[in-house]
């Protein structure tokens, strides 16, 4: 490592970054260590109880955690050695800019307060939970046979949504209330006053949002249902089990999450597009298949840090366009350590639970 | 007016996913009820919003910034 800082060292720029990322490593050590173990041992306490829990309460303690951190003397005051990078700088945050907000701490946590009891009611309340997963919606649709003769039954209502046990139902119904409550109070108003800019209104915001990120997620669902009702991943799933031992394709699982990120810049879109051809290879070869999805979901996440899409949108947010070559170099290394790791444990895990 | 679509982002995305939308009903009623008119035009639509994000980028490419 020491010899990559000093080459990179002889130019300027790269003497910049590198004392950057030196100064960021030694201090950030300690705190992404806690932070990762309240996640990681959180999801394990809370998987049992509910899964859909299970990333955002470990998530909302790391952050609750982040307070009492940010109090300790190491974090108390700014770190010294790091040279401000373009994102740093003040009119990186446009949407920051000096303006008071017009609520107060509590008032800003607030919906995620409600958030969270409303999630926790409607997961762990079972007479409440039973209830509100009684309506659901889904299209009728009939029986498909293919010519090589995978079929699927017709179904009444296909893959169903249940509307009101959907998480996002949830986040829905909390998103109008604290509408409802800024509204009422007048905090848009104010903030548009104090902010001096703008801003658009909440339907044509949830519109700018919502939709470009809704094409891609749609367009992945259907052709994963292409692929899965066509016979494609049972023939890629044979395919691959022909050539590949066991536990080759066990300790390769995360390979394939990864692959689907790099390709898609989406870990949902990697989910979406292998997940199933992961079962079905799990089933194929006698491994335990939440074992393999697990390690489909690990390499999901895994391979975002190397996602084109997200390394240009990175780049582009920090105001190092041109560097995108520089930031792979960087995260390939430990992303390819990650999969390697992922990959034994994916192994050992197969062993254990076999 | 297709031009004017397809050089902004949010409108061609809009259509998108209005006609990704509209798609599966009409391929459910128009396969389940046997009206191929209707499973046809839900076809089309399915093709035809799965089409315009990448038609966008080759006729209106990005600039290189």
């Amino acid at each position: 490592m020491d010899d990559f800082y000093t080459a990179r060292a002889r130019t300027s720029a790269g003497a910049s970054l590198d004392g950057f990322l030196t100064a960021v490593h030694s201090a950030a050590w300690p705190l992404v260590l806690i932070i990762a173990t309240i996640q990681g041992v959180g999801q394990i306490l809370t998987v049992p109880i509910d899964p859909i829990l299970a990333a955002f309460l470990p998530a909302t303690a790391a952050l609750i955690a982040l307070y009492p951190l940010s109090r300790w003397s190491r974090y108390r005051e700014p770190a010294q050695g790091i040279t401000d990078r373009p994102a740093m700088r003040e009119d990186a945050h446009l949407d920051e800019a000096g303006a008071e907000p017009p609520m107060g701490t509590l008032g800003a946590l607030a919906p995620y307060g409600l958030l969270t009891v409303l999630a926790l009611g409607a997961s762990l309340i079972e007479p409440l939970r039973a209830w509100l997963n009684q309506p659901m919606f889904g299209f009728a649709f009939p029986a498909v046979v293919t010519g090589m003769g995978i079929s699927t039954p017709a179904a009444e209502q296909y893959s169903p949504l249940h509307m009101f046990a959907h998480p996002g139902a949830t986040i829905t119904v909390t998103a109008l209330a604290t509408w409802s409550v800024f509204y009422v109070n007048g905090y848009f108003t104010q903030w548009k006053l104090r902010s001096d800019k703008n801003l658009p209104g909440v339907l044509s915001g949830l519109i700018g949002s919502a939709v470009p990120a809704s094409v891609p997620i749609i367009a992945f669902l259907i052709l994963a249902s292409i692929m899965k009702l066509s016979g494609q991943n049972t023939m890629l799933a044979l395919g691959i089990a022909a050539i590949a031992p066991a536990y080759v394709f066990a300790f390769l699982a995360n390979g394939i999450g990864i692959l689907g990120a790099f390709i898609t810049s989406s870990s949902t879109s990697s989910q979406v597009l292998f997940s199933e051809l992961q079962v079905n290879l799990a089933k194929a070869k006698g491994l335990p298949e939440a074992t393999i999805l697990a390690a489909q979901s690990a390499g999901g996440a895994i391979g975002n840090a190397i996602a084109p899409a997200n390394v240009v949108m990175g780049a582009s947010t920090t105001g190092i366009n041109g560097q995108e070559g520089a930031i792979l170099r960087k995260t390939l290394p430990w992303t390819l350590m990650a999969f390697v790791l992922t990959g034994i444990a994916t192994v050992i895990l197969a062993l254990t639970v076999r | 007016m297709i031009k004017k679509i397809l050089q902004n982002r949010l409108s061609y995305l809009s259509v998108s996913f209005i006609l990704f939308l509209a798609s599966l009903p009409l391929i459910s009623f128009g396969t389940t009820n046997d009206w191929r008119i209707v499973s046809g035009l839900g076809m089309v639509a399915l093709s035809v919003a799965a089409v315009i994000p990448p038609l966008q980028r080759i006729l209106f490419p990005a600039k290189p910034r």
